[in-house]
């Protein structure tokens, strides 16, 4: 197996057990619940991408890649929740704000499964060459309701930051930075690289969200109170 | 339909300095302070549905009577609450929190203490430890406690805790923490039941007590309280504690009491506690105990003579692990 495709199981795997701890704690508490949810989708991310980076049959291989999509939009909806109730709640979810959220989703998961989001798919025999032709207006609206997705996150906690001391302060600026990177490298590598037709980086996204994982870990069992 | 949000009391009784971005510092000293200081916290009214009550200013001392006053508060909401938050200065916050345990007993609502890390408005002789709080941690610490104490108001506790910091202590447990400048206090047995990493992470296991609830609505302050020095004698007579209904003496430990000390508290006929936490030598006419905090036997000592009229003797309450809050 090729190290790339070996550095996403195990990110994969990471990820899932991280998802597994974390609902552990107590699924009724929401940081917990969304955290969680949060943490599976980057696991269905790396999990996807490692499928359709080693499936042989090309038609399987566009739906796992067209599944990391999914994942990603799973990662945004639930960082934006997360960031809602971590460390604390700032904002009742209304109908509305439910609303606006999911129906957005709703469409952008099933227009990914169609030729609306790739519409060719191609590799080379060795499966390491890839060539995929997407419908630029949805790439760009996807891209549009991803950034607004994390980038409404962000607010959030760069806002409860602002106002908060001592203990969550700490806890945001932790997971603030870390998520920051991962953001920054996942987007990077995997979005925008693959905008520009670039797919030898593809694997390298996940990666960067153990640094999500590991500022978590951090504040559960490394913080200045143990 | 939205979910209904928990109603939660909270009870202020000192311990309110909180500050702002420009470093002004606001306070409760009566109720009409109230409004204004919960506007300093907007995400409080997110979290549940608050009901303020006012016991006592924030210069005012807490004493024996503002507990009476806190614990009425209490069981006049009871019906109404889904639990208890109680903002009280932090110099007596263990008193406090002890002494709701033993009034409180087998409560069937959560009750949480909490404080600033200042009390009391005279600022001046505070104002390096305040900037040295807003310049390490962004501010006094209220706003971060409370919000950690109605997160978990609604959880069910086995008695009165305080959530300070990262940690919540059972109030019966808690001692205070010199070496930590963010927890201020620690629990005795070094269990906790909760702390704060990602979230307030409840311990498993923690229930309301099984049994029935004994409210005591009484405690009684006047209790002579004596430290004693081996080889200095007690200069005092019975006419000197005429007024007073009991005898607290912190002892040294495993010494016992020099007999003379023996033969003054024969004579003065006051039901006599002697403590010390380690250990504490018997003696005669004095009820000896030890393993408990002196937070804990003080005010145990104040509800038991405050109630002796509906307690069994003096002796077997003040030996016996009512609450769990002697260590095995």
């Amino acid at each position: 197996m090729a190290i790339q495709n070996f550095i996403l199981l195990i990110t994969g795997i990471l990820n899932f057990s991280m998802s597994v701890f974390i609902i552990s704690r107590g699924w009724k508490n929401k940081i917990n619940l969304y955290f969680s949810l949060l943490t599976f989708f980057t696991f269905l991310w790396s999990l996807t991408l490692f499928i359709s980076r080693i499936i042989p049959s090309d038609l399987l291989a566009v739906f796992f890649y067209r599944s990391t999509y999914m994942s990603a939009v799973g990662i945004a909806v639930f960082l934006l929740y997360f960031s809602l109730y971590f460390p604390y709640k700032i904002k009742d979810v209304s109908f509305l704000i439910k609303f606006s959220i999911w129906l957005p989703t709703i469409i952008i998961v099933i227009l990914i499964y169609t030729q609306w989001h790739i519409i060719d798919f191609n590799r080379s025999i060795d499966l390491l060459e890839w060539n995929v032709s997407y419908y630029v207006p949805f790439h760009i609206v996807y891209g549009l309701y991803f950034f607004v997705a994390v980038i409404s996150a962000f607010l959030h906690l760069v806002y409860k930051y602002r106002r908060s001391e001592n203990i969550f302060k700490k806890q945001i600026k932790v997971f603030l930075s870390m998520i920051a990177i991962s953001f920054v490298c996942g987007s990077y590598f995997n979005l925008i690289l693959c905008y520009f037709g670039s797919w030898h980086y593809i694997w390298l996204g996940p990666l960067f969200t153990l640094l999500m994982n590991g500022s978590v870990f951090y504040l559960i069992f490394l913080s200045k109170d143990r | 339909m939205a979910k209904k949000k928990k109603k939660i009391f909270l009870l202020l009784a000192g311990g309110t300095c909180l500050t702002d971005k420009e470093g002004r510092i606001f306070s409760v000293q009566s109720a009409q302070d109230i409004g204004h200081w919960l506007k300093q916290m907007p995400e409080l009214e997110i979290l549940s549905n608050l009901q303020p009550l006012f016991i006592s200013g924030e210069d005012e001392l807490v004493t024996a009577a503002v507990w009476e006053k806190m614990v009425q508060a209490i069981t006049d909401n009871f019906m109404e609450a889904d639990g208890f938050v109680i903002v009280s200065k932090i110099d007596n916050l263990l008193y406090t929190g002890a002494a709701l345990s033993f009034l409180l007993q087998n409560f069937q609502k959560t009750v949480i203490l909490t404080s600033s890390q200042i009390s009391g408005t005279s600022f001046v002789d505070k104002k390096a430890v305040i900037e040295e709080l807003r310049n390490k941690q962004g501010g006094l610490g209220l706003r971060a406690n409370i919000i950690n104490a109605l997160q978990i108001a609604d959880r069910p506790l086995p008695s009165p805790a305080i959530m300070f910091g990262q940690r919540l202590i059972s109030a019966i447990k808690a001692l205070p923490d010199q070496q930590n400048q963010l927890n201020l206090l620690a629990s005795a047995d070094g269990n906790y039941w909760g702390k704060v990493d990602f979230g307030v992470n409840l311990k498993s296991g923690l229930y309301f007590s099984p049994h029935q609830p004994d409210i005591y609505k009484k405690i009684k302050a006047d209790i002579f309280i004596l430290e004693d020095w081996p080889g200095t004698p007690w200069m005092l007579t019975k006419d000197n504690l005429v007024k007073y209904h009991g005898l607290f003496i912190k002892a040294s430990p495993y010494q016992p009491l020099e007999k003379t000390k023996q033969g003054q508290i024969a004579k003065w006929k006051l039901p006599t506690v002697i403590y010390n936490r380690q250990s504490v030598r018997p003696i005669k006419g004095a009820v000896a105990i030890s393993g408990c905090t002196p937070y804990v036997a003080l005010t145990k000592t104040m509800w038991a003579l405050a109630n002796a009229g509906e307690l069994a003797d003096f002796t077997s309450i003040m030996q016996r692990n009512l609450i769990g809050e002697f260590n095995n």
